[in-house]
């Protein structure tokens, strides 16, 4: 009952995030208009489609198979869920404790929102920054932010010591995120992959994989620096894909948050294939597992495959919608027609 | 009776005179015919060693104890040790209690003195190491994630030393449940006797037909006891035990009767020379039940009323330790549910309460043709040959077992010429199946699936007016998740509560679960236990060498004390011989642990071919993300010509074109001058 209450509580926030976040899109457009080339007029954002949003994205989270599923299995992946639209909520807002407190409280639960700690400081930045520039001043701000994330979590983990007057948590929560002794199947990468792993390389790979899923942190904020929204979600769906356990209830705020992102649909490239690959996993997984664990008429091999499939699904939509967001702000500073090379329309690249 | 008393007390003073002068060895086999047309034999071999077990310096001169197992004894600091190899199930709903009780697989529990070096820890790793290797068996195999120190259901069988017997820190007790025993097991077993298998009755052994049976349990018992009755001195036990259980119409011919040479291929010819005591003993019990003791029809040959001893003669010496605090641990057998309730009365006075004197009297001494009569009526269920005395064993006030009695070593006097010793028990009627025992448990698995499962145990209580306690002791291993709140008890569809219970929850890869808790049985009842668990899934080097077999869990313990059980026969908590005093007398509660039997789980399986697939496999999907993620942040957006815009493939296709034409235009450029000559 209570997981269902928060399940709500969830909602609201992120209804209320979308509210703020149009106003500060519309800011966002108005200010860089003067930037943008003529003939993007077409692919800026109206004013109805926003309005529209926070109602279809609330009800993409609260209507989500995944979102639902979780809430009955009452995972715990409500409350880093919880833990990370505070934190979005409270950053669009301005307010550097509560956002701080969102992120440690995630970082705190399941280690991974620790992540989001650069976009949600530049979401900071933007908001209560605005005429700082790259001077002292901001250099302070980015310090104060940080100090006050270790603070929050520095009271988390000291309070968590009063509780058992002993370190040994932290081995059996973060030490057991980051170790993956834990191998029973999830819709992850890590459990058939360290079943099935060699023990001398075991060490090796936990390193790989454990950094892959951090490193994406420090490209992908210099490259979208100048939009800490997007990092956000696009950190938000890293994480639900590169975790330890993942859960369908990681992928679920992603798949809301998506929803944010509609004016650069027309940019993406594989839909067809995204979808197809999402659909076939979500409903082959459960059959696959009933026929491996229950029926005995099929093995790990093929509740693997939807595993894999799923995480790909994911990677290449993350992927895609990146791509799509670059690509539609090279229009909207060039133009939506490509210029004439020798005499024939050029083409845009990634170079 | 009191000229009766006299005789036992100088008996009993006799024999604690002449134990405390050397070293004893005694070898001792019972046979007892089970209702289901098995036979049961125990075979138990006892060496007494007069030394200090808390004396590390006096582990230096042996005679017949074995150095091998002494010096393991003395490094690794142990007061008590229990082995048990043993495979095939003990059903105790048709064969009642066996005289040790043994777990499939192998079980060993250890008491380590109090004043160790190391930690216990570690003495009990390298303990287990050194008798892995001096009992070929696998019990290196035992680790921190097998071992437990269970509270209750595992009480010191010898002289405690220190006060604090209670505490459980000391003991650590372990089981395999998949271990099998063979007789590369038995042949180092063997040598720890004095007589080997040269002499006595190991030359039964055959090691083919010993192995072909149903029942097969090998056992050390090691304890230290009080070298007299005042206990002024200890000495060291040790007890080494073969539990056999026959199928007499495997052995050939289709009959049930049985003999030595056809159960062991060959009989007894000599006994053991260093042996002081070198018996055979045959259950005759039912026989007897069958026409009822006192109303037959062998007129005038009735038995003579003081040859059974009942509970009189057992008058209990006290006996005041010179050590502050010892006791004789068996006696907190028969109290350790008081102890548990806190009804401590053992504990207050040092001195305890602790009765040596023996309580058997050979009934038969006097007049053996009673007996002899009575099988030879036409009514009796079986006859025995050769002729035997015997030995009755008061068991409560109406109820006495009779034990056939064949002393080797006057047999091999007596009959010089032909001095086999071969044993025949023929049926004359068909048994009827015997009733269960007062109390027994089954356990057995529940649920479907490779994801979750649950454990069942019945435990039957026949009594039909008393409620008898019981300790239930349970390990699982890491693997089962067990859910403490699933653990339902109930008995008629009424809960019961557990008087007391400890719980230790699993570690990963580091400690097993152990449940042990103390209830109440109603009378006459069936109380089932039931807990639920998920299994875990594991490494692929986790899993043993064919993984679909499944694996093992250990059975549970039960310890309770019964009263009056029927057909029970235990070892002797005073006395290192099985029968010098028959422990029990009447009206007193008899402690009585069971195992159940093992189980086997299936744990969900990876493919074990797959390794290189799935790193393969895995890591592309990692590659995908990286490589996407590092092209998008890496590069940016520019407009290029299409001719650029080519990526590689295009570029290949390109160059294969130009390679085309250059070739066809070399050639088309010889034709040409071909052509123009």
């Amino acid at each position: 009952m209570y997981f269902c209450y928060l399940f709500m509580v969830i909602w609201n926030i992120l209804s209320f995030i979308l509210f703020l976040y149009h106003f500060l899109q519309q800011n966002e457009q108005e200010n860089q208009l003067k930037f943008y080339a003529k003939s993007a007029k077409s692919i800026l954002i109206n004013q109805e489609g926003l309005n529209n949003i926070p109602l279809l994205v609330s009800s993409i989270y609260l209507l989500n198979p995944y979102s639902i599923g979780s809430c009955v299995a009452q995972s715990t992946v409500v409350f880093t869920n919880f833990a990370i639209s505070m934190t979005l909520l409270s950053a669009m807002k301005g307010s550097i404790l509560l956002s701080m407190l969102g992120v440690s409280v995630g970082a705190y639960h399941s280690l991974y929102p620790i992540t989001l700690l650069p976009p949600v400081i530049l979401i900071l930045f933007k908001v209560r920054c605005i005429e700082c520039e790259l001077n002292r001043k901001a250099v302070v701000f980015i310090l104060s932010n940080i100090g006050s994330f270790f603070m929050w979590i520095l009271f988390l983990f000291v309070l968590s010591y009063q509780v058992f007057h002993s370190w040994d948590f932290l081995t059996a929560t973060h030490g057991f995120i980051l170790q993956v002794s834990d191998l029973t199947p999830n819709m992850g990468l890590f459990w058939y992959f360290f079943t099935e792993m060699f023990e001398h390389f075991r060490m090796f790979f936990l390193w790989v994989f454990q950094l892959n899923a951090f490193f994406y942190c420090i490209p992908l904020t210099i490259k979208l620096r100048d939009n800490p929204t997007l990092l956000a979600c696009v950190m938000c769906s890293v994480m639900a894909v590169m975790k330890s356990y993942p859960a369908f209830g990681d992928a679920a705020l992603p798949f809301a948050l998506l929803a944010l992102w509609m004016h650069v649909f027309p940019y993406l490239r594989n839909t067809f294939l995204i979808a197809c690959m999402l659909l076939c996993s979500s409903f082959l997984a459960p059959v696959f597992w009933h026929l491996w664990i229950y029926a005995g008429s099929a093995n790990a091999n093929f509740f693997f495959a939807t595993t894999l499939a799923y995480s790909t699904g994911q990677i290449l939509l993350t992927s895609d919608v990146l791509f799509a967001f670059l690509r539609r702000e090279y229009d909207l500073y060039h133009g939506i027609n490509p210029p004439i090379m020798q005499g024939e329309p050029g083409v845009v690249v990634l170079r | 009776m009191a000229a009766v008393a006299v005789k036992i007390a100088l008996s009993s003073l006799f024999l604690s005179v002449s134990l405390a002068t050397e070293d004893a060895f005694h070898e001792e086999l019972i046979m007892r015919p089970l209702s289901t047309g098995h036979v049961y034999a125990h075979f138990q071999f006892s060496t007494v060693w007069h030394v200090d077990v808390e004396d590390p310096k006096a582990f230096s001169h042996y005679k017949l104890f074995p150095k091998s197992l002494g010096q393991i004894i003395n490094q690794y600091s142990v007061e008590e040790l229990h082995l048990t190899l043993t495979q095939g199930k003990w059903p105790h709903e048709l064969w009642g209690y066996p005289v040790v009780s043994a777990p499939p697989g192998t079980e060993l529990w250890v008491f380590f003195k109090e004043n160790i070096q190391k930690s216990v820890d570690d003495n009990w790793s390298g303990l287990t190491q050194a008798l892995s290797g001096q009992f070929c068996a696998s019990l290196n195999f035992i680790d921190s994630k097998t071992t437990t120190s269970p509270k209750l259901s595992f009480r010191r069988e010898g002289v405690a030393f220190n006060a604090d017997h209670l505490n459980s820190s000391l003991l650590r007790h372990a089981a395999l449940a998949r271990e099998i025993v063979c007789t590369e097991n038995l042949t180092p077993w063997k040598k720890l006797l004095p007589c080997d298998s040269k002499a006595g009755l190991t030359t039964l052994f055959n090691s083919l037909l010993l192995y072909s049976v149903n029942y097969h349990s090998l056992g050390v018992h090691l304890r230290p006891i009080c070298r007299d009755p005042s206990c002024s001195a200890f000495s060291l036990e040790l007890v080494q035990s073969l539990s056999l259980v026959f199928d007499p119409v495997l052995r050939g011919g289709s009959k049930l009767d049985w003999s030595f040479k056809k159960l062991f291929g060959r009989a007894i010819k000599s006994a053991c020379p260093l042996a002081r005591t070198s018996k055979v003993y045959v259950d005759i019990s039912r026989n007897k039940e069958r026409h009822g003791l006192l109303k037959t029809d062998c007129q005038g040959e009735q038995i003579p009323k003081n040859s059974v001893v009942g509970s009189d003669n057992k008058s209990p010496q006290t006996v005041t330790s010179q050590r502050s605090a010892f006791i004789i641990g068996g006696e907190f057998y028969d109290h350790f549910v008081s102890i548990i309730l806190n009804i401590d009365h053992l504990m207050t006075n040092h001195g305890t309460s602790v009765s040596l004197g023996s309580v058997w009297v050979p009934a038969s001494c006097d007049n053996p043709s009673f007996f002899t009569c009575l099988l030879k009526q036409s009514g009796s269920l079986f006859t025995l040959a050769p002729e035997f005395s015997v030995v009755t064993r008061q068991m409560t006030s109406e109820y006495q077992q009779h034990f056939a009695v064949y002393d080797v070593k006057q047999w091999t006097l007596e009959n010089p010429k032909d001095r086999s010793l071969n044993v025949a028990f023929k049926w004359k009627k068909r048994d009827n199946p015997g009733t269960p025992p007062q109390f027994y448990a089954q356990r057995f698995l529940t649920g479907y699936g490779e994801e979750k499962g649950g454990i069942t145990s019945l435990l039957h209580n026949r009594h039909p007016t008393d409620p008898l306690s019981v300790v239930y002791f349970t390990t699982f291993p890491w693997f089962l998740r067990i859910f403490l709140h699933t653990l339902t008890i109930q008995s008629g569809g009424k809960d019961i509560k557990p008087d007391i219970m400890h719980f230790t929850p699993a570690k990963d890869r580091s400690r097993p679960y152990s449940l042990e808790f103390l209830i109440t049985l109603p009378a006459n009842s069936v109380t089932e236990l039931s807990i639920q668990f998920n299994k875990v899934f594991l490494k692929w080097t986790e899993h043993p060498p064919d993984a679909h077999h499944g694996f093992y869990i250990s059975s549970a313990v039960i310890s309770t004390k019964l009263r009056n059980p029927l057909n029970y026969t235990g070892p002797s908590r005073q006395s290192s011989v099985l029968f010098s005093s028959l422990q029990s007398a009447a009206s007193e509660e008899v402690f009585i642990r069971l195992h159940t039997s093992i189980l086997l789980i299936t744990l969900p399986t990876p493919d074990f071919s797959m390794p290189y697939n799935v790193i393969c496999l895995t890591c592309t999907v990692v590659a995908i993300a990286f490589g996407s993620f590092h092209n998008l942040s890496s590069r940016r957006f520019e407009a290029v010509d299409q001719k650029d815009s080519k990526g590689p493939v295009g570029k290949f296709m390109e160059m294969l074109q130009k390679l085309k034409a250059k070739l066809f235009r070399k050639k088309e450029a010889a034709s040409e001058k071909k052509k123009e000559n």
